[in-house]
């Protein structure tokens, strides 16, 4: 109960409005003169010169959680609990904090008030604390939730996964998968039937594109359509080949990569490169085809470093994964060494929860989750774990002028058996190391705060503090062992890279501790160590006590994995259907808490989530059945009584139509001009260097016009804030945040694109020379050409008279003097049909 | 298109917002259909209250101009120059450097370095009392921009066009001209999770104006067919997808596109100023030409209906030979800047056009480098003006303290910055807010305080 600032004995009269009321200021008319005088006189000048500078509202970073510059902020107290006793300056923290002998803890800290100041102080307590000043408290308003753990655990997404029997459906022919019986009851039951079937032509190109990211060809389509197969055996056919394609991990891939935040760059502040990023990217893309179960996916991207390897290409193949916790958008340049260690663990805490769980769980890092039963603790119990664990980006937080965030000896390194490694220090070594290091961060944190709070610290005290930085430096970089000791030079200089060296970005065990809570997720401001755990409102029996030499990243992975996780099989399927059907069965895919939406077919979700499990968690199976079923085959055409009832297709009673992904479009065009080179580029993106700060490069950021490069889209450098600009006008996923969910959106630059980026039009050039390279007749077999193999269909006899019209028309094309290569009518026109709407969209 | 009463029913805002973009940064393009859906769910598009201005103008001036020399006269920083500063900080105490004056009738205080934008003293209102969570040029600039210095968050200029919409279907909501590439580089003007569509658009002065604006092989004429022929294939996909807004959509785009290519270099193409304009904003001159085509050009797109439009000047970051460095800065932008004040006047549309110049942070009292002929930086308090808008003009807003280090009174930070920029515009800042990640984001996060006392 929160203390009321007024008056002792009124304070009684009125405990039973304070009760039901929010603390209220009470009012100057309340107030005795005599005391509103003393108040005015001694109190207000006092807060107001000694306390408001971190008290207030208008402080630039309240301190404590504390506000005095108004009666309900006193009422309140901040969070070392209440502040005065009204009457009894004995037992008032305040009266404590202003006597408290030692400097670092008296308030206000290192000005100590006079003994006059203390004592009106104490006056004032006494007489009950009379206070006028009004206003708000919104600085400390309340941050309780309204939920409690009980009510929390009843939302669905927290309910076992359960095993629902198909429902019963009156048309049992149509249903060919358990899928299908979902589905279909749904929609009987609003009186609708399902779209009918999608077409041959229709089907390879949607199947193509959504297994591949490219457009079949026009052998692979003429083969589907002429299979005398029945249609079941047919597409089965064609999905097999298709899930055996190596574009299959290419494509699926580079959705985990989405949700992954994945990037070739840190982003924010010193947007320096990472130079072995795609190792990880590589390694997503080979999970995909080689199906590897999706729980030991999971677990090697939290715990690859800890899982037993015999040997050292298994071991590779396990620590990339954890080349997940390494991708984080950081502040590199940030000077408060806490900071960076915190905003490190919520990046890594954060994407776990939203990538596996669909929970946002990065919300309860200043306070309670607002919505979700997510409490503080189980953050900091979640935060432990990875503030537990050495992250190896390759780079280093540098606060102050320093330009060189390169670190090699923060990588991985490859091809080396222990399960643990310590790059370039002696296994004997560590321990010093990392007292060392321990030490050195010690200094300088001492150092910073010197520098912030403009301590009194004497000059000759912080000569004294910057030597020892440099001896204990100079101690660490001996102890490195690397060529920089043996220098001179102040500077600890890194191990040089030599382009054989195999590293990779990852993670280690670090120093393993349970992490404080920081009130209000304010570095300094400490709360109870938490110890590390998981979710309580994801128990299905007692926390299990996490080992006291390890981070818990392993036993994390095993609790997400568990069969009995109600989130990690639902959220997977969940990410799997939405990119073969154009909407989650849960809309919001990054979210299944209680500000996401509900699940459109709960017992669907359940009846995959189960199936997922029970089948060893194999993506392609999943992905192969979900395209088998008779939902997937269906047509996307509107059917103007079912829209009626459903237009946003809620039900699915048909397929939605989808834009294609910028990546999908880009690989297109390569695709039909013949020179999209399919190969696997088995290097770095190409010239990034690993010095170089991206955001002061000249344009390309280092990646030099890799835009135009005739590799697939997914083998381009992601260079934060520095996307090309295709890639920024089609929506790519913003790439320092969780997109499980790319956004649509339709904009005049994407028009100014196809119209006029030299890029499009070489490449309609190059489609219209290799079509008229081929033995076609005529312009009209050539037309009828460019649309099988640009929209996967035959041009209707209107259709081709149109192109005919066009092509015969009065076009004049002027090459560009400068621009060489000719362009031609005929390359206007293959520009207009990728141009189009149906070129980029999935039907 | 007979059954546009069937149309899409976004569910969400969210939705609505992300598949079709019927847009605000850049316009409406479903047709009928989206419009209606857009009454029925893009709330936001609109004021909150009465706005004072209608459209912002930023002058940022990267890299940490100095308050003392410039906007902040402390009189007590001369009396006490050379000697050793208080406190922690390291040097002596640098007097200002140039010599200040009452201005206009007001008589505000401005230093001699701005002897042009002097004559609009009594639109000016100097604010005196800045301050940012921090002092390098990265994470201060990012924090301007975006509010924030330890997330990824979307620019104002995203969240304001967001909120109100754009006013010229055929050009962005949003615009940054010749912005730096560096201090956050594209997060200054980027969307991040709003949209792509709030992203700012970036427009150079001298490459021609915004990508892919122009053909290089077809007259207009023959792009026309072109677009026919693009658009006669988009109207046969609408056959089987009669109530899909996103076809529609593709249409507009093409038809906004075309226009584009001439509304945009009409608007962009200085050209077509006469040369009394041109030397008004200094374009005759090596000195003021590269920021006075960027104020011109801001003066044009404003006059064309772009709501957000921020101009750059880099170079503020005097860490040495000051004196010399900022009369080379104030040379380049004076000029344009008060020509940009003056047009804005004559054409009645600075009382709501709100302009606000300002950098990420100010310098120190304390001099620097060996000849202490610089300053470090200081983000405790700094100095930035708004003029027009609904601002009051000839007004010294808040302070330092006596050597002008630190803001005591009047003090305004970045989040107040940007609640009393929205509530100008006619928005309150804790209801503009956007659903991401489970909860709904702001602008000023969980803070700022709209100063009140500055509106006139």
């Amino acid at each position: 109960m929160t203390h009321s600032s007024v008056s002792h004995f009124h304070r009684f009269a009125t405990l039973l409005a304070v009760a039901i009321l929010p603390a209220a200021s009470q009012g100057a008319e309340a107030i005795s003169k005599e005391n509103l005088a003393f108040f005015e006189s001694k109190i207000r000048p006092l807060l107001a010169k000694h306390c408001y500078e971190c008290h207030s509202e208008k402080a630039e970073k309240v301190k404590g959680g504390l506000l005095l510059d108004s009666a309900d902020g006193i009422a309140k107290g901040g969070d070392s609990g209440d502040v005065i006793e009204p009457g009894d300056p004995g037992a008032s923290l305040l009266m404590k904090s202003v006597r408290n002998p030692d400097p670092d803890e008296q308030m206000p800290p290192k000005n100590r008030l006079a003994e006059t100041e203390i004592e009106a102080l104490e006056t004032w307590i006494r007489i009950g604390a009379p206070d006028p000043r009004k206003g708000g408290t919104t600085a400390t308003a309340s941050t309780k939730p309204n939920w409690t753990l009980e009510e929390g655990r009843k939302h669905w997404a927290f309910q076992p996964v359960t095993k629902p029997q198909p429902p019963a459906v009156k048309d049992t022919a149509w249903a060919k998968t358990d899928a299908d019986k979902f589905v279909l009851a749904k929609i009987e039951a609003a009186k609708l039937k399902p779209a009918p079937d999608a077409d041959r032509t229709t089907l390879i190109r949607r199947a193509t594109y959504d297994l591949t990211g490219l457009p079949p060809t026009v052998e692979e389509m003429q083969a589907f359509i002429q299979d005398p197969s029945s249609d079941d055996d047919a597409f089965a056919t064609v999905v097999d080949r298709l899930l055996k394609s190596p574009q299959f991990g290419e494509r699926w891939g580079r959705h985990w990569l989405d949700v992954v935040r994945y990037a070739d760059s840190v982003g924010r502040t010193r947007n320096v490169a990472f130079p072995y990023a795609w190792r990880y990217r590589d390694y997503v893309i080979e999970s995909f085809n080689s199906d590897k179960p999706f729980n030991q996916f999971l677990t090697e991207q939290l715990a690859g470093d800890l899982m037993t390897a015999s040997n050292a290409t298994q071991r590779d193949a396990q620590v990339l994964g954890t080349g997940f916790l390494a991708l984080g958008s950081m502040d590199l340049n940030e000077r408060d060494s806490e900071q960076f260690f915190l905003d490190r663990v919520d990046d890594q805490l954060d994407t776990m929860g939203r990538a596996f769980m669909g929970l946002t769980t990065g919300c309860a890092r200043c306070h309670d989750h607002k919505f979700d039963p997510i409490s503080q603790t189980d953050y900091y119990a979640v935060a432990g774990i990875f503030g537990s664990t050495e992250t190896l980006s390759g780079q280093k937080n540098r606060g102050g002028g320093g330009k060189d965030y390169f670190a090699p000896s923060k990588l991985v390194k490859l091809g080396v058996t222990e399960t643990k490694v310590t790059p370039s220090v002696a296994t004997s070594d560590k321990a010093d190391r990392e007292r060392l290091e321990h030490r050195l961060a010690e200094l300088r944190k001492q150092k910073t705060e010197f520098q912030k709070k403009g301590s009194s610290a004497s000059k000759k005290e912080r000569k004294e503090l910057d030597s020892q930085i440099a001896s204990v430096g100079r101690k660490l970089r001996e102890l490195d062992g690397s060529s920089g000791s043996k220098k001179k030079g102040k500077k600890a200089e890194e191990p040089t890279v030599s382009p054989d060296d195999k590293l990779a970005m990852g993670a280690q065990e670090g120093e393993v501790q349970d992490l404080k809570l920081r009130v209000r997720g304010e570095p300094d401001q400490h709360g109870d160590v938490v110890p590390r755990g998981f979710l309580q409102v994801l128990e299905w029996n007692k926390q299990p006590s996490l080992p006291k030499d390890a981070s818990g990243r392993l036993e994390l992975a095993a609790w997400l994995t568990d069969a009995r996780h109600p989130l990690t099989a639902r959220v997977a399927v969940n990410r799997i259907w939405q990119h073969l059907f154009g909407r989650g069965i849960v809309p919001t895919v990054d979210n299944f808490g209680a500000t996401g939406e509900a699940p459109t077919h709960p017992e669907l979700l359940d009846h995959l989530a189960a199936s997922f499990t029970a089948n060893g968690w194999s993506m392609k199976s999943m992905i192969r059945s979900l395209m088998l079923s008779h939902a997937y085959r269906i047509s996307s055409k509107e059917i103007p009584a079912n829209m009626e009832v459903d237009s946003s297709n809620n039900l699915f009673w048909r397929m939605n139509l989808r834009r294609l992904e910028v990546e999908s479009i880009r690989d297109a065009m390569l695709a039909v001009s013949g020179t999209l080179n399919t190969e696997h580029p088995s290097t770095a993106p190409m010239g990034l260097d690993p010095k170089l700060d991206i955001g002061k490069a000249k344009k390309g950021g280092g990646s030099g016009d890799s835009f135009t490069a005739p590799i697939r889209s997914v083998y381009l450098p992601v260079l934060r804030s520095r996307l090309p600009g295709m890639f920024t006008v089609f929506d790519f996923a913003e790439p320092s945040q969780v997109i499980g969910q790319r956004d649509v959106t339709t904009v005049p630059p994407q028009a100014l694109f196809f119209l006029n980026n030299e890029f499009v039009v070489n490449l309609a050039r190059k489609t219209s020379e290799r079509i008229a390279a081929l033995p076609l007749a005529n312009d009209e077999a050539r037309v009828q050409h460019a649309y099988r193999l640009l929209f996967g269909r035959d041009a209707t006899s209107d259709e081709t008279k149109r192109a005919l019209d066009y092509l015969a028309g009065t076009i004049q094309v002027s090459s560009g003097s400068k621009r060489g290569e000719p362009v031609d009518t005929w390359t206007t026109f293959v520009q207009a049909l990728m141009g189009s709407a149906e070129f980029r969209y999935v039907m | 298109m007979t059954t546009c009463s069937n149309t899409f029913v976004p569910t969400s805002r969210r939705q609505f917002l992300q598949t079709t973009s019927a847009g605000f940064g850049w316009m409406a393009f479903a047709g009928l259909c989206s419009q209606q859906a857009a009454r029925a769910a893009a709330s936001p598009a609109g004021p909150h209250f009465a706005p004072k201005a209608k459209r912002v103008i930023f002058m940022f001036m990267q890299g940490g101009p100095s308050h003392l020399d410039t906007f902040d006269w402390k009189p007590e920083l001369a009396k006490h120059a050379g000697k050793k500063a208080s406190g922690d900080a390291k040097g002596n105490l640098l007097a200002p450097q140039f010599e200040f004056k009452p201005r206009g009738k007001s008589g505000i205080m401005m230093s001699s370095l701005f002897p042009n934008l002097a004559k609009h003293a009594d639109d000016l209102c100097l604010l005196n009392g800045m301050y940012t969570s921090n002092a390098a040029h990265p994470q201060a600039s990012i924090a301007l921009h975006t509010g924030s210095v330890n997330f990824v968050r979307p620019s104002m200029g995203s969240w304001i066009v967001y909120g109100l919409g754009t006013q010229n279907q055929d050009l962005p909501g949003f615009v940054t001209i010749n912005p730096t590439g560096n201090v956050g580089g594209a997060q200054n003007y980027g969307s991040a999770f709003l949209p792509a569509s709030f992203q700012g658009t970036r427009v150079e002065t001298a490459e021609g104006g915004i990508a892919n604006i122009r053909s290089h092989y077809l007259n207009a004429q023959s792009q026309r067919q072109q677009i026919d022929l693009i658009q006669s294939l988009n109207r046969g996909m609408k056959y089987d997808y009669p109530s899909n807004p996103e076809l529609e959509g593709v249409i507009e785009s093409y038809e906004l596109a075309y226009r584009m290519q001439t509304s945009v270099p009409a608007t962009l193409d200085l050209d077509k100023e006469d040369a009394a304009t041109r030397a008004k904003y200094g374009l005759d001159n090596k000195q003021t030409e590269n920021f006075g085509s960027q104020c011109l050009m801001a003066r044009r797109l404003a006059e064309a209906g772009v709501r957000f439009i921020q101009v750059t000047h880099g170079g503020w970051d005097q860490h040495n030979s000051l004196k010399a460095k900022l009369t080379a800065n104030c040379g380049a932008t004076d000029l344009p800047i008060a020509a940009l004040l003056s047009d804005l006047k004559e054409r009645d549309m600075l009382k709501d056009t709100l302009v606000v110049w300002g950098g990420e942070f100010g310098r120190s009292p304390e001099g620097q480098s060996a000849a202490g002929d610089g300053r470090r930086h200081n983000n405790k308090g700094y100095s930035m003006w708004m003029a027009g808008g609904g601002v009051k003009g000839g007004l010294r807003y808040g302070s330092t303290d006596e050597t002008g280090g630190t803001a005591a009174e009047g003090r305004i930070g970045t989040h107040d910055l940007h609640a009393t920029m929205l509530h100008l515009l006619g928005i309150d800042h804790t209801r503009l807010t956007y659903p991401f990640a489970g909860r709904d984001f702001r602008l000023t996060d969980v803070s700022g305080e709209v100063v009140k006392e500055i509106i006139a």
